[in-house]
């Protein structure tokens, strides 16, 4: 989505009637988004994703919603990053959708091929954690409802951690597989290329 | 508003898309301010989806879910991890919900259902129903004590003679087909479609596991629970057991229902749950008045491999 001259002067107009603090309302803006991307540890370039989101506004902002718009600009900002944030999160990995004319070349369907593919790097990626990890990330899961809740509640009192910061844990130790798998689904896909 | 965020119920109210715009607009940009929130919503994420791959989110969370949830950016990636975690943990047994992919959705929504299971079940079974139908007909004439499938019949709003009969506790074995054959399920009669199995009761006349040979399309199959018992109860629980004993799934507040076998439970068995040539038992019990259970009957079968 790119920025047109149009819109972008239809942006400053927004943020300020008067072009000189509008320029530097545009700056402080990005700079903020910048910074706040920054802190949310994106794959993705902190100041690319705040020039995505204020592409996103500007092309957004029509007559009729600067006429009806009230409240603090900044926070629209905010409000379009955090989907963008959502959608930099998913990014990297729908680059590795496969081709479609992949499929002839497996036996299985196309999904158990891709559970398989999966499944394989998963092991891989849990293999690399260290043990503790290891343990805490498939006790975390194991089990359901009744089971799981007190599975996690035993591993916290054997970690001794309270129970939402074992929720953290496994995020973390997730997001560390997240990454290790589209690595390993990445390397798997350039094989069978 | 951070501290509210800060309750899980918000955050996944948030995520299930059942928030008020305004409520909406403010998450979102407190989530993109304060990555200790985005991290927060990250986790409750987490967990609904574990819960949505374990079948444990409600109706109509399940349905926000569905429309909501895994339209935002990036959650269908984190549902395929999920999915192979619970692989890789070993939580095999549960049920792996069909996620309708996004180009499929405007023709499952021609069905008002809101299961996708449910729905790729019917369009399963309207796709193959008349061949469905002849298949059963064929093989409930060869089987000597077939777990007949039968065409799902809603009950009527004024009841026919054949559904208000009492059932014997045996029904005659030659009777089924005949029977079955003047219901084959008609393609252009939706109300006989999806088809289900029916299983009868473990008793004095019959001990052994009857095989249930599982349609080869859909998620779920579709079993009849013919109820003997004389006292009736305000609703039912059933439980769906390995050989080793091993809860696989468990059904609450079960209603009676008017079906082909007469009174009856309708159960919904994930076919992922369900591995070839093994037994398994369902145990139903009634809940009285007083929300006490008692044990009504048992019904054991061996998945066959399909015909």
């Amino acid at each position: 989505m790119d920025l047109t001259p149009e819109n972008f002067t239809r942006l400053l107009g927004w943020l300020d009637p008067n072009p000189e603090a509008a320029g530097q309302a545009y700056v402080r803006i990005r700079a903020d988004l910048t910074r706040k991307f920054t802190s949310h540890r994106s794959v993705i370039p902190a100041d690319r994703l705040a020039d995505l989101t204020i592409d996103r506004v500007a092309a957004i902002l029509t007559p009729k919603f600067i006429e009806d718009w009230k409240g603090e600009k900044d926070r629209y900002f905010y409000r379009v990053a955090y989907y963008v944030l959502l959608e930099s999160r998913a990014h990297k990995i729908e680059e590795l959708e496969l081709p479609p004319d992949l499929s002839v070349r497996f036996l299985e369907t196309d999904e158990d091929r891709e559970i398989e593919r999966e499944l394989e790097c998963l092991d891989k990626c849990v293999e690399k954690l260290p043990a503790m990890k290891r343990e805490l990330i498939t006790t975390y899961y194991r089990g359901k409802k009744a089971v799981k809740i007190e599975s996690r509640k035993e591993l916290a009192r054997k970690l001794n951690l309270e129970l939402p910061v074992l929720r953290v844990q496994a995020l973390r130790i997730r997001k560390e597989l997240k990454t290790c798998m589209e690595q390993c689904l990445e390397k798997s896909a350039g094989r069978n290329h | 508003m951070k501290e509210q965020l800060v309750n899980d119920d918000l955050a996944r109210r948030f995520l299930l898309g059942q928030v008020s715009p305004q409520e909406k607009d403010e998450i979102a940009e407190l989530a993109f301010a304060d990555p200790d929130t985005f991290s927060r919503l990250e986790s409750v994420e987490d967990d609904l989806i574990d819960e949505f791959l374990q079948d444990e989110l409600s109706p109509a969370e399940r349905e926000n879910f569905e429309t909501h949830f895994l339209a935002q950016p990036g959650r269908r990636k984190n549902l395929k991890l999920s999915r192979a975690l619970q692989h890789y943990i070993g939580n095999e047994d549960i049920p792996v919900p069909i996620v309708v992919p996004d180009n499929r959705v405007s023709v499952l929504g021609l069905f008002m259902i809101s299961r996708p299971v449910l729905r790729f079940s019917l369009v399963a079974a309207i796709l193959i129903g008349p061949v469905f139908a002849i298949w059963m007909f064929v093989s409930l004439r060869e089987a000597q004590q077939p777990p007949a499938y039968e065409a799902r019949q809603e009950p009527a709003a004024t009841p026919t003679p054949e559904m208000t009969s009492v059932p014997t506790a045996e029904p005659s074995p030659s009777a089924a087909p005949d029977d079955n054959k003047n219901r084959a399920p008609s393609p252009q009669k939706h109300e006989t479609l999806p088809v289900y199995a029916v299983l009868m009761p473990l008793g004095p006349t019959r001990s052994g596991a009857q095989p249930l040979v599982l349609p080869s399309k859909g998620a779920n199959v579709f079993v009849a629970l013919p109820l003997f018992n004389k006292t009736t109860y305000n609703s039912y629980n059933a439980t769906l057991q390995s050989d080793d004993e091993t809860v696989l799934k468990s059904w609450s507040t079960l209603n009676e229902r008017q079906l082909r076998p007469g009174r009856s439970l309708l159960v919904d068995i994930p076919i992922a749950l369900l591995k070839p040539q093994a037994l398994y038992r369902i145990t139903v019990s009634g809940r009285s008045a007083d929300g006490t259970l008692h044990e009504v009957d048992r019904y054991a079968f061996q998945v066959s491999n399909s015909p």
